[in-house]
């Protein structure tokens, strides 16, 4: 009754899996046997040239009915493979235009059956001529800076010319003189060392090779370390007025191969001043000559100035004397306007003492310095505005000193706006 | 209707789970994502360095007398990794036949070339696999402002393969040339500029061959070898060298002696220990076990490229090295007594490409060759059958064998016709005293240690064929990726030992210590462990049948 029922033979199906389970790790073994390939030979030779030039045809002939071979190819830039459907076949061209050496393999059934080697040479050098230049710049020191410029000649398909390939370059140095030479190309490049000679300016460089020129190439000779220079000064009005300048001037600063430096070199200034205290300046070169405009000192005494480049090289030591431009000068006081007047404030030349010159007032019993500006030779100090200032006073001018008393009268201070 | 809502209820149940468990590992991912970072190369826009297992040999060669300006080392570091980096672009390109990446490594000019070499390879249908072995490299110009390189690669081992597109191999070839090379800095970057190939100059060989007769005092001593596999109990395989542990390599060595060996065999793992760039610390490890083994005067034969199944070209760089490294290193150390190439190379005939794999062979045995021309060299077959391959190249042949003992003697034979004048050695056998408790496996320790005693008894009547065992002990864990995923052959690979996984000595072991003694049979043994389970099983089901309206019933019950 039950085996009627189709259905219930699906519970022979696990049984059915377990035995194949079973069946599988018993019975199943891997079995490795190599197999030694017999392989049916025929014979082919290549009948090629052993050079060609780059760019050139080649084809490749096989004899009739030859079974189906296939070709491996070798090149300067990488390996290619075709399989050979026709009895000839043209090498691509992209192939033959790489220069070197050229590997032909021909295989049939996996095995060389027969192999060429072509030399692909390269074309003669095309235009432009790739050149390089480093360093840009050198100093122009007798020799001991060089500079290198290198061609690489290729031909039309870019690729390296034959080795010594001469190519031409020629100089046109700063001192006007030219120069050529022939190098030729070694491990594919031509290489050319250029020594620094004495006078500073460009190097124009040209090269060839064959028909195939490059571009203008410039070296730059450049001023070498500088020697020690002169300062002068020029221009100079000998009073402590605070007011005119002097010009101070470089000689023309040279190299040692009496080249002018460069425009630009920094030249430093350093200056003690007649008060005593230092300061340094900076100035650039042109032309070799490096110029500064000093203001003259305020206070008599000597200024003493000296320079140099990169902390290095010194020039000499100017010492200039300046004298007092006042010897004395007035004071007067307003009791009403409590306005402190000092002057005329005359110069050496008796002419007034330039405007803008500043005289300081010191309280002494307050310790507070006040300031005035020259005007047409009197300096004014409203003292009201100072907060009524009473007692000693130093007035100082152009390195001298005064010092006077004033006493204001004792006011009430509810009168405080109507004061005698 | 009562029973649809029963069943919307709980379809919408599960639908929420489902939907819950998606949004949560949708967002998962995301964070995961948003917290991982870029990757360094990516953002600063870096070529991608070199991949360990890319490593050709490079050497430079003496500089020419006037190369315009002296080399710095620095620099002469540097435009040797970019060329070399740069044809292995130009590889890649070849055989992906893609122009990606070409300009990181070509000048503008250099660069039509390439793309039309790629072209034609893409035009071909053709996968194109090459790779440079070595690299010869000498100096012959070098600009004063550093910008430009000018020296020839000499001597270019290049290896190169034809697939078809199914990856079925139409040829391979081995070539040898010259390339005049010119390189320009360019962005920063080290560029080929032009590439010449040339004629090979060949160069004399650093390494020069051993002229003295050591190899005939190896060989000698190995016809009295009576060897074992070694791996430590607990780190099997792929743990040992990870988890190198010299304090249990010297209890076992110490073991290993007193059981009455005098030759180990051990694994080198190819990918542990670094591929091309060997991790000094394996070395380290690898120096301590020899140690150990010279301490307790045993010989050890070291097979090199375990788990190395990546025979294509680009792998051949990194195998070299690897085998210059230790040959090298090891030469002369006083434990070694042979180099085995790979284990079991045969196997890997049926799972890669079988030409690859010999070619892969034949790269390897030459090298081996150069490098250590002292000690002898072998491959240890799986099976013997294949053992006569390459058996020309080896000093000695050597194959595996886990088939019935009776049968050894006939292969033995078979081979000896295809080997005439090679010593054979039996680098592994052994049976697994597995007995399943579920499979039908019942392999008993008395069965272990008769067919040791069975093979021993053909080897010498062969000709006292040395023999090295496997293994010594029964592994406390087998990980899938050794023996597969099957339970009964993951557990079978843990019984072959002498020693059992709780240390005692098994009766095999007995055996080797007592050689006299008979080996009894116990009567329980006579008894396959699984039989038990299937007699419980059959006891139940014959139970359940005569019970069959009580469970009838019963499910009658629990249904209602």
């Amino acid at each position: 009754m039950y085996l009627k029922n189709k259905k219930y033979l699906w519970g022979l199906f696990p049984i059915f899996l377990v035995g194949i389970v079973i069946a599988y790790f018993l019975f199943f073994q891997r079995k490795v046997i190599i197999s030694t390939s017999s392989d049916s030979q025929f014979f082919f030779q290549f009948n090629l040239p052993n050079s060609l030039y780059a760019g050139s045809k080649l084809s490749i002939k096989l004899p009739q009915h030859t079974p189906n071979c296939q070709l491996l190819l070798n090149s300067s830039w990488g390996t290619w493979w075709l399989d050979l459907s026709k009895n000839e076949f043209y090498i691509p061209d992209s192939v033959m235009m790489q220069s070197g050496l050229l590997d032909i393999s021909l295989f049939y059934n996996k095995n060389i059956i027969a192999e060429a080697q072509i030399f692909i040479k390269p074309l003669q050098a095309f235009e432009p001529l790739e050149t390089f230049l480093g360093s840009k710049s050198i100093i122009a020191d007798g020799g001991e800076h060089w500079s290198m410029i290198t061609a690489i000649p290729t031909d039309k398909f870019i690729n390296p010319v034959y080795e010594n390939t001469p190519v031409h370059f020629s100089f046109k140095r700063p001192n006007g003189n030219s120069e050529a030479y022939d190098i030729p190309t070694k491990h594919l490049v031509s290489f050319k060392k250029i020594y620094s000679q004495q006078k500073v300016g460009k190097t124009i460089i040209s090269m060839k090779a064959a028909n195939a020129a490059g571009k203008e190439k410039e070296l730059l000779e450049i001023p070498g370390y500088p020697r020690p220079f002169n300062i002068e000064n020029d221009e100079l009005y000998l009073y402590a007025d605070a007011r005119q300048y002097f010009k101070l001037k470089t000689g023309i600063i040279k190299d040692k191969f009496e080249n002018v430096v460069s425009n630009g070199t920094l030249v430093s200034i350093n200056i003690k001043d007649t008060d005593g205290s230092y300061r340094q300046l900076t100035s650039y070169t042109i032309g070799g000559i490096a110029r500064l405009m000093i203001q003259n000192p305020n206070i008599a005494g000597t200024m003493q100035i000296s320079a140099n480049i990169y902390g290095d090289v010194e020039s000499n030591q100017l010492n200039i004397q300046f004298q007092e431009t006042i010897k004395d000068f007035k004071i007067s006081y307003n009791k009403q306007t409590e306005v402190l007047k000092i002057g005329p404030l005359i110069g050496a030349m008796s002419q007034y003492i330039a405007d803008g010159a500043e005289v300081e007032v010191v309280l002494n019993p307050r310790q507070e310095n006040l300031k005035a500006l020259v005007i047409e030779g009197y300096a004014k100090f409203n003292l009201k505005q100072e907060q009524h200032p009473n007692g000693e006073m130093t007035i100082r001018f152009a390195g001298i000193e005064k010092r006077i008393n004033i006493q204001l009268e004792v006011k009430d201070k509810n009168k405080n706006d109507k004061r005698p | 209707m009562i029973k649809d809502r029963k069943f919307f209820k709980v379809i919408f149940f599960l639908g929420i789970i489902l939907l819950l468990a998606v949004v949560t590992g949708g967002v998962g991912k995301v964070l995961v994502f948003l917290s991982k970072g870029g990757n360094r190369a990516d953002l600063l826009n870096i070529p991608p360095e070199l991949p360990s297992e890319y490593t050709p040999k490079v050497i430079w060669l003496n500089d020419d007398t006037d190369t315009g300006r002296p080399m710095e080392s620095f620099n002469r570091n540097i435009i040797a990794k970019d060329y070399v980096r740069a044809l292995y672009q130009r590889n890649l390109s070849l055989l992906t036949a893609k122009p990606d990446g070409i300009k990181e490594y070509f000048t503008l000019d250099a660069r039509p070339k390439i793309f039309a070499q790629i072209n034609l390879v893409s035009s071909s249908e053709t996968i194109i696999e090459r790779a440079e072995i070595n690299h010869n490299l000498k100096l012959h110009f070098y600009s004063a402002d550093g910008q430009l390189v000018s020296f020839t690669d000499r001597f270019v081992e290049s290896r190169e393969r034809v697939k078809n597109k199914e990856g079925r191999l139409l040829a391979s070839k081995v070539e040898y040339a010259d390339f005049n090379t010119l390189m320009q800095l360019d962005d920063g970057y080290w560029r080929i500029k032009h590439l010449v190939r040339m004629p090979p100059n060949t160069i004399p060989d650093t390494l020069i061959a051993d002229s003295t007769n050591r190899k005939a005092f190896f060989l000698e001593k190995l016809k009295s070898i009576k060897g074992i596999n070694y791996y430590p109990r607990d780190t099997p395989w792929k743990d040992f060298w990870i988890t190198y542990n010299s304090v249990t390599t010297q209890k076992d060595f110490k073991l290993i002696k007193k059981l009455g060996f005098n030759t180990i065999r051990i694994f080198v793992n190819f990918e542990q220990f670094g591929k091309g760039n060997v991790v000094p610390e394996m070395i380290q490890r690898l120096e301590n076990v020899l140690n150990t083994a010279t301490a307790n005067n045993l010989s050890v034969i070291v097979t090199l490229f375990d788990f190395n199944s990546n025979y294509s070209l680009l792998n051949f760089p990194a195998s070299d090295r690897q085998l210059e490294t230790l040959l090298t290193t090891f030469k002369n150390h006083p434990a070694l007594l042979a180099w085995d190439l790979k284990n079991e190379a045969d196997l890997d005939f049926f799972y890669q490409n079988r030409e690859e794999v010999k070619e892969w062979l034949k790269f390897i045995i030459k090298k081996a060759k150069k490098y250590d021309s002292i000690h002898p060299i072998t491959v240890g077959w799986a099976y013997p059958e294949n053992a006569d391959y390459l058996a020309d190249e080896f000093d000695f042949v050597s194959f595996h064998y886990y088939k019935e003992a009776t049968k050894l003697g006939e292969a033995i034979d078979s081979l000896r016709i295809k080997v005439i004048n090679k010593p054979l050695v039996l680098s592994e056998f052994g049976l697994s005293s597995y007995r399943s408790k579920v499979f039908p496996y019942n392999q008993t320790e008395t069965q272990q240690a008769e067919y040791f005693r069975d093979i021993q008894e053909v080897l010498k009547q062969k000709g006292n064929i040395p023999s090295i065992y496997w293994t010594l002990y029964d592994f406390t864990s087998v990980s899938s990726d050794i023996a597969g995923w099957r339970p009964w052959q993951r557990n079978n690979q843990k019984y072959f030992g002498i020693i059992g996984a709780d240390g005692s000595l098994k009766k095999i072991g007995n055996f080797i210590i007592h050689p006299e003694q008979i080996i009894k049979k116990s009567f329980i043994e006579s008894f396959p462990h699984y039989s038990f389970l299937y007699i419980i099983i059959f006891l139940l089901l014959v139970a359940a049948f005569i019970k069959r309206n009580f469970i009838f019933s019963l499910f009658n019950k629990i249904l209602k």
